[in-house]
């Protein structure tokens, strides 16, 4: 199997299975150039992700690495945050820093799933908090000045939902069923009969 | 957290609701430039609804103005506006010549007018030209004339909700939206929506659109560019439709108010060969329809999201075996609801006040 050297910024190196590294397409598209062989002794640096960041990373793409790859972004399609996988939620239990730095380290390698998931987790630490909470949450200084507060306050009070979205939202619980249709339709069936049956 | 690069905080913003959003934004400056991002904006609208009290003018005028303020705002690449209960003098105001407005309007809806007239079409015509969506509901009358006017190129969708337009003033309006891709017309042929005494005052005849006008309208102008349709309380045009014109990926037909039906008989033949031979079809709703429409139903094997609120009689149940079994086919669809419509009329089934329903969506089955 062929293997990639990683370097981190702290100078470690980490050995990957090539197949996993290539979840990165920032890493795939680097071998790729560089026209890196199998016996090359050639070392990938990654100035931009420490030791122990790289090291988390490379155990989330090696859990991952058969997953199926991630979908194209749909348009007008209302993200989810509650569909982060029991090991994915344990693998993020850990303190802030190393979640943004997560956060960072797969915005640079270019991770989507990863990225994706660690947002999630973003999101999911944000939802239901006042402003005056989330400030408290992750530590972040009011910047501004009273007036502009007031400003942003009064911007905010004509701003509604754009009703498109929501009459059209259901739409976004699109599954896929190929494989448990006739099941599924059987199913369908016969509840139908019994419902035409109740009402005659 | 305020170190992460904006794209990021942009993705976070992405998954949360609306109002987190808006909590989010008045966190702090990073925040609040980051809820400005187009990716956002898209899902929002600005909204003007008229006070439900009686307000000083001068209060009035100041609060609108403060509305006026707020879409100043030079960051909102794509504004959505909808106006709601405003009064003449607002409009006037909104509408009329040297009113400030921003360019980059992508989306206009007015609710509750009793009148709309040149001045409208003119000032939208002028200054949006990106506008992509126009929405018109409750217009008591839609007054336009023929004139000159810069067609809007990038208005994709226009929907009429209960609004008073005759056919020359629809074609005007339509002339503005040559590229015009999504269509609703609903309730526009009726006005039993108005008070017929504010129907008095405004000089509304019962003149409306005419069958004949919607059904030239689908087949010459619109047969090119429309892929979406929307047809409520004037089904029976869709079934006069030359069909093979048009080739639609989205359609509703409802007839919400079946009591008018008597009045205007659906020929219910032509509505099912017309609905047939859509076979392009991805989305459909049909609502208070009879169940008899599912034989056309069944053919339509390109469906994603299906919808159904039919009015189902004692003799009805071979469509729903014929469909039932025709699901099989229907290998690309997502979403499907079958409910039974709440009708009015005497000759439906006996539980007619309690709603029998069925919703289904397709959920994954674990293995």
């Amino acid at each position: 199997m062929p293997m990639i050297k990683l370097q981190s910024s702290d100078g470690e190196v980490f050995q990957v299975d090539f197949e996993i590294a290539k979840a990165s397409v920032t890493i795939k598209t680097m071998v790729e150039d560089l026209g890196l062989e199998e016996e090359d002794e050639e070392i990938v640096p990654l100035p931009n992700v420490n030791a122990g960041i790289l090291k988390k990373v490379i155990q989330w793409a090696t859990y991952h690495k058969d997953d199926p790859p991630p979908a194209e972004d749909d348009e007008g399609r209302e993200k989810r945050t509650d569909d982060i996988s029991s090991w994915d939620a344990d693998f993020l239990k850990v303190d802030q820093g190393t979640l943004f730095e997560l956060i960072l380290a797969a915005n640079y390698l270019d991770i989507k799933g990863l990225l994706d998931v660690t947002c999630k987790t973003v999101a999911n630490m944000i939802k239901g908090k006042t402003p005056e909470e989330i400030r408290k949450t992750f530590n972040i200084k009011n910047d501004f000045t009273a007036a502009e507060e007031d400003q942003v306050r009064k911007e905010n009070e004509w701003c509604e939902e754009n009703l498109r979205f929501i009459s059209w939202s259901f739409i976004d619980m699109k599954v896929n069923i190929v494989s448990n249709i006739n099941h599924y339709f059987k199913k369908f069936k016969k509840l139908w009969y019994h419902r035409i049956n109740l009402s005659h | 957290m305020e170190t992460l690069p904006p794209e990021i905080i942009t993705e976070i913003l992405e998954y949360l609701s609306f109002d987190d959003r808006r909590r989010m934004a008045l966190v702090n400056r990073t925040f609040r430039y980051a809820s400005l991002h187009p990716a956002l904006s898209r899902r929002e609208q600005f909204v003007y609804t008229a006070p439900v009290h009686r307000l000083r003018a001068d209060d009035r005028r100041r609060r609108f103005e403060d509305f006026k303020k707020a879409l100043r705002e030079p960051r909102r690449k794509r504004l959505c506006l909808k106006f709601a209960g405003t009064n003449r003098a607002d409009i006037g105001r909104v509408f009329g010549a040297g009113a400030g407005w921003p360019p980059s309007v992508v989306s206009l809806h007015l609710d509750g007018q009793s009148r709309l007239s040149d001045s409208f079409l003119d000032a939208i015509t002028d200054r949006c030209a990106a506008l992509e969506e126009l929405r018109l509901e409750n217009i008591g009358r839609l007054c336009v004339a023929v004139k000159p006017r810069r067609p809007m190129l990038a208005l994709r969708t226009v929907r009429l909700h209960r609004v008073g337009v005759s056919d020359g003033c629809f074609d005007v309006l339509m002339g503005c939206a040559p590229n015009a891709s999504d269509v609703c017309i609903d309730n526009c042929q009726t006005y039993e929506w108005l008070d017929p005494a504010d129907a008095a005052a405004a000089g509304i005849s019962n003149a409306g659109l005419s069958d004949a006008h919607i059904v030239g309208y689908l087949q010459g102008a619109a047969a090119g560019t429309l892929d979406s349709l929307r047809l409520n309380q004037c089904c029976h045009v869709f079934g006069a439709v030359r069909s093979r014109v048009l080739r639609l990926k989205s359609l509703l037909l409802s007839q919400d108010k079946p009591y008018l039906n008597t009045c205007r008989p659906i020929d219910y033949d032509r509505l099912e060969l017309a609905l047939a031979l859509q076979v392009s079809l991805q989305w459909l709703e049909i609502n208070y329809l009879p169940a008899r429409l599912l034989a056309a139903v069944s053919g339509l094997h390109g469906l994603r999201h299906l919808t159904l609120n039919l009015t189902i009689g004692r003799d009805d149940v071979r469509f729903l075996r014929e469909f039932s079994e025709s699901l099989r086919d229907m290998k690309r669809i997502g979403t499907l609801a079958v409910n039974r419509a709440v009708t009015t009329s005497a000759d439906e089934g006996r539980d007619a006040s309690t709603p029998d329903v069925s919703r289904y969506r397709n959920a994954p089955t674990s293995p």
